[in-house]
């Protein structure tokens, strides 16, 4: 393989849509963000304290690591870089290219949507929340439909009729056979 | 009460979820009261408290199978054993952080309900300091000390030290040489090395402290050499003790024990040393528990101790027998408090 | 020979109905609490235990225990292949290239592998643990807190060397790991470091919450966030086994027996060291393998090799933690510190004496390991059958199933819906991890080595006095470090030398954790 064949190969990772780059730029300098912040938490937590075998070094150097590794990773993503370097060490972006052709749920740049983790993710909280008041096994029922129905299931009622069997037999198993604690909240079991 | 209050100032977080807390207990509070009430109405015992009236909950403020935990598990057992209760008993676990972790779930979402015991004891009053927890002891409603174990202090055998006044002497004049390992730091392992300092005139932050996780690493470290010496609860050393690879300097407490050489081991006052140290081991109730209530659980736990089952797994166990209930409980509950906490912030923890 | 009267006595003591019966529920237990996706053998085995404490007779409660480890280990793994959610870290190699096949339709071939695989390499190790378990102990209670430090630097370089196809956002992963290992008490200080002046975070961030984090709830999000492009089905079934032993083809076997037995060469040294654990093993197994293998290119999609080594130290492990858990009382693993506790329950300290003073109990502990793990094979490989079916749930259902259990797990565990919080928190971080492209089993390296690295290397430090000289005096320290420096450069020879021969090659494909 000679450098001129890979140069094509370059240019086609850098077609890709700049949206997810952009993305990618954001995490980077996202993460740059957070790294510098709790290097600045740890270096403060220090007080000029850096003795090797106190607890105030290891800190320093992890958040400095993060803060570093960030910043090489955020130069590696400008644009324009050289095509060859970028193979050299392969930039994020073309990395999904080659070998998971045959992954079906790698194809990053096909659509991504946003709206169901979240809803899912307000499942969860809501759950949690719930958790302790109205008892699991009420919370657990309207969590698992919630989901279900979030993830794509439309029939509601078979959902709710699994749901219901699985919360009752978690519950009665954790509770009454294993001697658990499962929070019982409103209902009379 | 005086307890001392935690050194670190509270920050703003801490005072808003305090004063929610106290909004919450003082609701709690009422509801209990009112319920105390009516409970004590429907009896007609005259003055006791019917008690329990439903599913007793054993808190044990740390992961299943610790030295909490079989204590909660053993008075569960006791109480079903002897029929003491008509209700149902469940232990469950809150580990984490010296058991402060299940302190503050006790204070704030228990408070005021009779119903929810937690074990406790030493290594809590130590954690309270050491990681500044904003809910102390001193919040809850004391009912009873049960069981204490001694502490032992132990060397690898091939090592020059016979005696414990030996070792106190080399740590005095030269800190640095001697290697104190021992369980978690803050402990009841570090406690016992800073008040043994501070008895022998030495300055208990000069000690040099390595802290493992657990008794089994401590044991590891003193077999390989990276230790001059080890402390830790005396049933964890026994068996290295009577098979000859570690030797028995000085047990914590008031009388010397024999750990299986066919001797007893000095105690450490024996030795010469005004310090004595038990990893004693408690009950607690929440905050908010009106005296007649807190008599009425004291009365079950009096019936607890008195039990044939009881007294079979404390011997089983090799605890020690530590029963102080009632204002007793209270004032050693006060005095432990204070003393933990001025060594511990003489190593420099607090 | 001694050792083998002693055992045929505990083989005696074993084999009677009543405890068979105990072995048969402590393995049913475990595999069907394990299996719950979410729920892991750390989370099984501690909601678990208190079962064992409701027997009165010690023998029965530790051979129900170790049917239960068994069977949680299992259904741990069973979950990390077919659902990509393993429950600890000792299945997060398995996972690896286990849900690769399972997801390619050798779901059942991955399954027979690691129960194979957990069966040889828990016969050969408990083996090894009843003729060796004196001398090894003796062995292993020579490592200072310097060796370890080594050691673990060694594990590290080894791992990491193949952190992913970008070297940097591996490392980004690592760095994340190795601060959340941060997070918490300062083990040697008591000192709270990142928390923020919380409470919940005092403990610490534990390793099993981040796991269920990154993985069961990071894995939904993931599913939930294309949904649209997914097949109904979460993977094809294989067509059904040919012959008796049809789960695995010739070639399956021939691929997966030399794994077995170096993944039971990795599992068992390191499990008995006082500070090893099995987490350790079946990462060094997996890149190990990974390495080796001559089907390279099949790393990332499937090969099998990377499931049978690390399943199979995973199990040699065990064997290898009960070595200095029962002649010196050291626990080294939190499943081996729960055995402990059972141990005290009944009022028994494992330590030197323990083979002395109970023979009839720790012959029968060891003989109930062979017993369990033959129940396993014999439970396990009927039930692959029915395991591979969870893929035909709905998706809707199964990932709605697996929240459930993943917060049941946490919440029964903790007793804290913080902790249920955390573990959320750490899915969303899962979930931008995949969708980012950042491998994932970095973080759990740098959460399990970071904080055992600082720790030796801190305590070192302080039993020497601060003499960093202390790292290159002992013989064993220096060797140690001498095969990291090694271990550092190897990876990187081929391209070298291709450098210098002015020849450009291809990046080096070698990665970890393909797309998880």
């Amino acid at each position: 393989m000679t450098v001129t064949s890979d140069e094509p190969v370059g240019r086609s990772q850098q077609d890709r849509p700049t949206g997810r780059l952009s993305a990618h730029v954001v995490v980077a300098a996202g993460l740059l963000a957070v790294g510098i912040a709790l290097f600045w938490i740890a270096v403060q937590a220090a007080e000029g304290d850096f003795d090797p075998q106190g607890p105030r070094l290891a800190p320093v150097i992890v958040t400095g690591g993060w803060v570093a590794i960030c910043a090489v990773y955020l130069v590696q993503l400008r644009p324009g870089r050289a095509p060859a370097a970028a193979a050299a060490e392969p930039a994020p972006v073309s990395d999904t290219s080659a070998p998971d052709l045959d992954e079906p749920d790698t194809t990053a740049n096909t659509s991504v949507r946003w709206s169901e983790p979240l809803l899912v993710a307000a499942g969860l909280v809501g759950f949690a929340v719930a958790l302790e008041y109205a008892g699991f096994v009420v919370s657990a029922v309207g969590f698992f439909v919630w989901t279900a129905r979030v993830l794509g299931s439309r029939n509601w009622i078979r959902d709710s009729v699994v749901a219901v069997a699985l919360s009752l037999v978690i519950y009665l198993t954790f509770t009454r056979l294993l001697d658990l604690f499962l929070p019982g909240g409103v209902l009379p079991l | 009460m005086t307890y001392p209050v935690t050194p670190a100032g509270p920050r703003p977080v801490r005072h808003r979820s305090r004063r929610v807390f106290v909004a919450v207990a003082a609701a709690m509070l009422l509801t209990t009261a009112a319920c105390a009430k009516d409970t004590a109405d429907g009896s007609g015992d005259g003055d006791a408290v019917a008690y329990p009236t439903r599913t007793l909950q054993l808190m044990a403020p740390a992961a299943p199978g610790g030295g909490w935990d079989i204590t909660a598990r053993s008075i569960q057992k006791a109480i079903t054993d002897g029929k003491l209760v008509n209700e149902s008993v469940e232990v469950h676990n809150v580990p984490g952080a010296a058991g402060t972790l299940g302190l503050a779930q006790l204070v704030s979402k228990s408070s005021g309900d009779p119903h929810t015991l937690m074990v406790t004891g030493l290594v809590m009053v130590g954690g309270v300091v050491t990681n500044k927890s904003p809910v102390t002891l001193a919040q809850t409603t004391p009912i009873a000390t049960l069981t204490a174990e001694q502490e032992v202090i132990v060397v690898p055998a091939n090592s020059k030290y016979q005696t414990l006044t030996q070792l106190m002497d080399d740590a005095k004049a030269n800190p640095s040489s001697i290697n104190w390992g021992g369980g978690s730091a803050g402990g009841t392992d570090q406690i016992l090395v800073g008040l043994l300092a501070k008895a022998a005139g030495a300055d208990p932050k000069q000690m040099k402290y390595v802290a493992y996780s657990g008794g089994g690493e401590s044991k590891a470290a003193l077999l390989a050499g990276d230790l001059t010496a080890a402390v830790s609860g005396q049933s964890e050393f026994r068996d290295l003790v009577a098979s000859g690879q570690v030797r028995a300097l000085a047990v914590s407490g008031g009388a010397g024990i024999d750990l299986g050489t066919g001797t007893p081991t000095r105690t450490i006052k024996q030795e010469g040393y005004d310090v004595e140290l038990m990893n004693w081991r408690a009950l607690v109730a929440p905050p908010g528990i009106d005296d007649a209530t807190r008599q009425a659980i004291t009365d079950l736990i009096d019936r607890v101790h008195a039990s044939e089952s009881w007294k079979s797994i404390v011997t089983e166990q090799g605890w020690e027998d530590f029963y102080k209930s009632g204002a007793d409980a209270s004032a050693f509950f006060t005095s432990e408090t204070e003393r933990i906490t001025a060594v511990l912030t003489e190593i420099g923890l607090g | 020979m001694n050792v083998l009267g002693d055992l045929l006595s505990g083989f005696g003591t074993v084999l009677s109905p009543q405890y068979l019966l105990y072995a048969a529920i402590g393995v049913t237990l475990g595999t069907f609490v394990g299996v719950l996706p979410g729920i892991g053998p750390a989370l099984t085995i501690a909601l678990l235990l208190p079962v064992t404490f409701s027997l009165d007779d010690p023998i029965g409660a530790f051979i129900m225990f170790a049917g239960i480890y068994y069977g949680a280990m299992y259904g741990g793994s069973t979950t990390s292949i077919l659902l990509n959610t393993p429950g600890e870290s000792a299945s997060v190699a398995t996972a690896i290239e286990g849900h690769q096949m399972a997801r390619r339709g050798r779901a059942k071939a991955a399954l027979a592998t690691a129960a194979i695989g957990s069966f040889v390499a828990g016969t050969i190790s408990t083996l090894l643990l009843s003729v060796f378990a004196q001398p090894v102990a003796k062995l292993a209670t020579t490592f200072r807190a310097a060796d370890y430090f080594a050691l673990t630097l060694l594990a590290m370089v080894a791992v990491t060397a193949l952190v992913g196809r970008s070297l940097v956002r591996g490392l980004i992963s690592l760095v994340l790991g190795l601060f959340l290992g941060l997070v918490g008490i300062d083990g040697l200080t008591g000192q709270p470091r990142f928390t923020f002046g919380t409470m919940e975070l005092l403990e610490g961030i534990d390793v099993v919450v981040v796991i269920v984090g990154l993985f069961a709830i990071g894995e939904t999000l993931h599913v939930a966030s294309r949904l649209r492009q997914l097949p109904e089905h979460i993977a094809p079934l294989s067509p059904g086994g040919s012959a008796g032993f049809g789960w695995m083809t010739r070639d399956d076997w021939r691929r997966s027996w030399r794994p077995w037995l170096r993944g039971t060469a990795f599992g068992f040294p390191f499990g008995a060291l006082p500070s090893g654990g099995a987490d350790v093993p079946t990462f060094l197994s997996y890149t190990y393998e990974r390495h080796r293998s001559k089907n390279k290119e099949q790393f990332g999609k499937g090969a099998i090799e990377g499931v049978a080594g690390p399943e199979a130290a995973n199990n040699a492990a065990f064997s290898g933690v009960l070595v200095p858990m029962l002649t010196l009382g050291i626990p080294t693993s939190a499943t081996a510190a729960v055995m402990l506790a059972a141990f005290q329950i009944f009022n028994l300290q494992p330590g030197p004496q323990l083979f002395d003073r109970s023979p009839e109990l720790v012959w029968a502990l060891i003989a109930s390991l062979y017993v369990g793990n033959v129940l396993l094979l014999a439970l396990n490989l009927p039930l692959i059958k029915l395991w591979v079916k969870v893929l035909q749930i709905p998706r809707p259902m199964l990932y709605a199933g697996i929240l459930l259990f993943a917060t049941l797990g946490v919440y029964a565990a903790t007793s804290s819906v913080n902790q249920v919080f955390i573990a959320y928190a750490i899915g969303l971080i899962g979930w931008g991890m995949r969708h980012f492209d950042f491998p994932i089993a970095p973080v759990i390296l740098g959460l399990i080595l970071g904080p055992m690295m600082e720790l030796q290397f801190r305590r070192a430090l302080l039993v020497g006095n601060g003499d960093l000289t202390i790292f290159v005096t002992r013989p064993l320290t220096l060797t140690l470090l001498l095969l990291t420096g090694l271990a550092l450069v190897v990876p990187y020879l081929p391209r070298i030398i291709a450098r210098i021969r002015g020849r450009r090659t291809a990046p080096d494909r070698l990665v970890f954790a393909e797309d998880d």
